[in-house]
């Protein structure tokens, strides 16, 4: 299993998901008009990460995203609450984007994981 | 009536940039990924260009434009699709307004999931979207249904839509978000 690392750009998110350190990162825009097309590596990823025990850190600090990678999220992290493993989301928000906040505490009141939500200087 | 109506050409002057609007931006035709990056990009660099727009201001209008534009590309192959970014000083509001042709049946589902948007509260709102978020049903392009629903809540339910008569069987679906506030 190896990490992945993409490189952020102006429709999708940097990516850096480390085997050893078992913390998936996404942050920066993922506004993909195909989201399933690029999630799905990442969700498969996930699966088999989430087949051995232990704790898993989700740091999403995301600018923007739009409501068809939301979707996509919302499996991501559905993956990790069916499995065994010891899992803490952190939701990063902007200040002053309640939006964004919104949506984290809709993520938390859906999916039974701990979430944090930790505000950003923007 | 019907063949006057069906010998109607749509325009997107027909549909509605309100009088008095300022057009800061308009593109007609085909809408493919290509197209979405470089109005996307346009937009946000207008507004980051633009002092009188906050941030979070800035962020609720791009993320609308991203909503209208990405449906533009899924739902429309033909160059009677439009977008339209304009602003209202005496309103203080930007508005983002897209056409595209859809058959009967679209429209149908068009009008009876707008006129259900429109007759519930910024809370509930927020309730259903999060359901459709909880329910594993995605549509044919990933988001669920979720496109309208955010549409609505970025922009406190200022959403309008109208349905023209087109050619063929189809009619021109003018879907029309205003943004506040800008400052004038």
């Amino acid at each position: 299993m190896d990490n992945i690392i993409i490189p952020g750009t102006s429709k999708t998110p940097e990516v850096s998901f480390i085997v050893e350190a078992r913390t998936l990162n996404l942050s920066g825009r993922s506004i993909p008009e195909n989201s399933i097309e690029f999630y799905s590596s990442l969700i498969s990823w996930t699966d088999t990460l989430c087949n051995s025990e232990g704790v898993v850190e989700v740091n999403i600090n995301l600018e923007y995203f739009n409501t068809s990678s939301s979707k996509c999220l919302m499996d991501l992290l559905k993956r990790i609450e069916s499995s065994n493993v010891e899992a803490q989301v952190n939701w990063y928000y902007e200040e002053d984007d309640e939006d964004m906040l919104e949506a984290g505490e809709d993520y938390d009141a859906i999916i039974d994981l701990p979430f944090k939500l930790i505000i950003t200087g923007g | 009536m019907y063949s006057e109506i069906k010998k109607q050409q749509p325009s997107l002057s027909q549909c509605s940039v309100a009088q008095g609007d300022v057009v800061i931006f308009s593109y007609k035709g085909v809408f493919k990924e290509q197209t979405s990056s470089h109005i996307l990009n346009w937009i946000e660099r207008y507004l980051n260009s633009n002092p009188t727009v906050t941030r979070p201001e800035s962020k609720k209008i791009f993320k609308a434009a991203v909503e209208l534009i990405q449906n533009l590309i899924h739902h429309s192959s033909t160059s009677d699709t439009s977008f339209v970014f304009s602003k209202s000083e005496s309103e203080n509001r930007f508005s983002l307004i897209s056409t595209n042709l859809v058959d009967t049946k679209q429209s149908d589902e068009l009008v009876s999931a707008l006129c259900a948007i429109k007759t519930i509260s910024d809370d509930e709102l927020r309730l259903l979207k999060k359901s459709v978020m909880e329910n594993d049903h995605r549509s044919d392009h990933g988001g669920g249904g979720m496109g309208l629903l955010e549409l609505a809540k970025l922009s406190n339910g200022n959403i309008e839509s109208e349905l023209l008569p087109a050619h063929h069987d189809k009619l021109l679906f003018c879907l029309s978000v205003h943004l506040k506030p800008i400052q004038a």
